[in-house]
């Protein structure tokens, strides 16, 4: 395990660093981080990165196999346009978390703001708080999982994926052209073991499911792209 | 970009120190401009606060305060850069402040920043350590007041561009904005129709007079002219307004304008990030405003 201090290096060294003590020994902590922004932003090469204290916006941004660990609060767009890997944050985070991701996993222990998982594509997002306005806008594929309260107009114009929600009065916060479902049998299977390897308490027999609704729309074809994040990542050479 | 921050404490306490702490952590989201303004102290006099383009148009502003009120104690006047600063005491009829407030700005190279009793605007171009060292800011017991950090995205980059903004409308109300307004010269075009005169070419200031017009109209209501705003104001905006008995805000439809709330122990904090609670509160999570949403706390 390495250590790097941040407390007087800009974002760009810092990730720099990071990325060269990721490569040397493939664990590395952060100490006084001190909200910075950009924090562990598109680290190439899987490993495990733990920061100590909150971080400010864009942190984990386009990571690519990276298992990142925020002992704090996050600021906005936690896990923006993340490819493949895992963020995990033991606090809160503000809007905007996981905005356009492909794969990969965030969870966040606590709440969070206003359209997370906005634009995802795929991977699971989990929030054990609550969720602020617009949770899921306009998302194309993946899971979004809120233990708590949603805020308003949650799924509003969703294309694909699923958004899983335990809010008994979600189904009159829903946005449009989305229904209120039950959860499938393979889902609450695929929620059990999340739950369990996040070390999370919930049921997933209690969950609900806001889903896109198929009529209405255009005859136009969705963009489907067959997305392999894997093959994003470097080869060792 | 900008940030803006929003304070209550009935009770009263610092609200000028722990606005500017609240500020000093957001002013990564605008370096160009600092401001807050500050309610409730315990004086009872009239405190006049303008910015004076050159050294001779002190005997200008001192004239026309002269016509409306009497002058308690000697301007205090201080060079920033390149304006004078000066702050007058003033005995002067309540109906006689929004005529005051409005002969000062019809002069060229005069701006009031604040006119009222128990209120002050400081504002200046720069940060908040720009603030800091060239007013000399008051840290009375207050109950609430408003802050803002200016991101230019429009008009000048100088002392009068800053926030809050206020208008001889109704002399009392500041208001602080973070955002854009599309349709600013429309605004303008009917403001200036109603006898406002504008001082700058910031957007914010068509949204100042905006309410503070409502506000004269609809005899003081708050919540009436920020929902009158809500609907007029076109654009992507968060506003808190507040004037001696009130704090209210305003957001957009679309919520593009990040603004949270927080609440605890006879406190009311606004702001635009999570880390300005961290000013009074270790560690807290604020709730973000519903898009569209309007609220108005009573002092």
């Amino acid at each position: 395990m390495e250590y790097i201090d941040a407390a007087n290096l800009k974002s760009i060294e810092l990730n720099k660093e990071i990325i060269n003590k990721l490569k040397q020994c493939g664990e590395v902590t952060i100490q006084n981080p001190h909200s910075m922004h950009n924090v562990a932003t598109g680290l190439p090469d899987p490993g495990k990165v733990i920061i100590q204290g909150s971080t400010g916006f864009y942190t984990g941004g386009f990571m690519e196999g990276t298992t990142l660990l925020v002992e704090g609060n996050v600021g906005w767009y936690a896990g923006d346009n993340m490819m493949d890997g895992e963020l995990v944050i033991s606090k809160n985070t503000g809007c905007n978390a996981g905005t356009y991701i492909y794969g990969g996993n965030i969870v966040v222990y606590g709440n969070t703001g206003s359209r997370v998982g906005y634009g995802m594509k795929g991977g699971t997002i989990i929030v054990c708080g609550s969720a602020g306005p617009w949770a899921g806008q306009m998302t194309l594929g993946g899971k979004l999982i809120i233990l708590g309260k949603v805020g308003s107009k949650v799924g509003e114009s969703m294309y694909k994926g699923a958004i899983f929600v335990r809010d008994p009065e979600a189904g009159d916060k829903m946005g449009s052209n989305v229904f209120l479902d039950s959860i499938k049998a393979d889902e609450e299977q695929e929620l059990k073991s999340l739950f369990a390897r996040y070390d999370i308490t919930a049921d997933p027999a209690e969950f609900k499911v806001i889903r896109p609704m198929q009529t209405g729309r255009h005859t136009y074809v969705l963009f489907d792209p067959d997305l392999k994040p894997e093959l994003s990542r470097k080869m060792p050479v | 970009m900008c940030g803006i921050a929003g304070l209550i404490n009935r009770q009263g306490m610092d609200i000028s120190s722990k606005l500017i702490e609240m500020l000093s952590l957001i002013q990564h989201r605008g370096p160009d401009a600092s401001g807050i303004s500050i309610y409730g102290s315990a004086t009872d006099e009239v405190s006049l606060r303008v910015s004076v383009k050159r050294k001779d148009m002190e005997e200008v502003l001192l004239n026309i305060v002269g016509q409306y009120g009497t002058v308690l104690s000697p301007p205090v006047s201080q060079w920033i850069k390149n304006v004078i600063f000066s702050e007058l005491q003033l005995a002067i009829d309540d109906n006689d402040i929004p005529l005051l407030h409005a002969a000062i700005n019809s002069i060229e190279g005069l701006y009031v920043h604040s006119l009222g009793k128990g209120m002050r605007v400081y504002k200046d171009g720069g940060t908040i350590i720009d603030l800091n060292s060239n007013h000399k800011i008051i840290n009375n017991i207050a109950t609430h007041g408003l802050g803002h950090v200016r991101m230019a995205t429009e008009s000048a980059e100088d002392i009068n561009a800053a926030h809050p903004f206020v208008s001889p409308f109704y002399p009392d109300l500041s208001i602080v904005h973070n955002g854009q307004f599309t349709n600013y010269f429309n605004l303008r075009r009917y403001l200036e129709s109603k006898g406002a005169i504008f001082k700058t070419l910031n957007d914010s200031e068509a949204a100042s007079h905006l309410i503070a017009y409502a506000m004269r109209e609809n005899g003081g209501d708050l919540e009436d002219a920020l929902r009158m705003a809500g609907e007029e104001l076109d654009g992507v905006f968060c506003i808190i307004a507040a004037t001696a008995q009130q704090i209210g805000f305003v957001r957009d439809k679309l919520g593009i304008k990040p603004l949270l709330l927080f609440e605890k122990d006879g406190l009311t904090m606004l702001g635009s990030e999570q880390i300005e609670f961290t000013a009074l509160f270790p560690d807290v999570y604020a709730e973000e405003i519903e898009p569209g949403e309007v609220r108005v706390w009573n002092i």
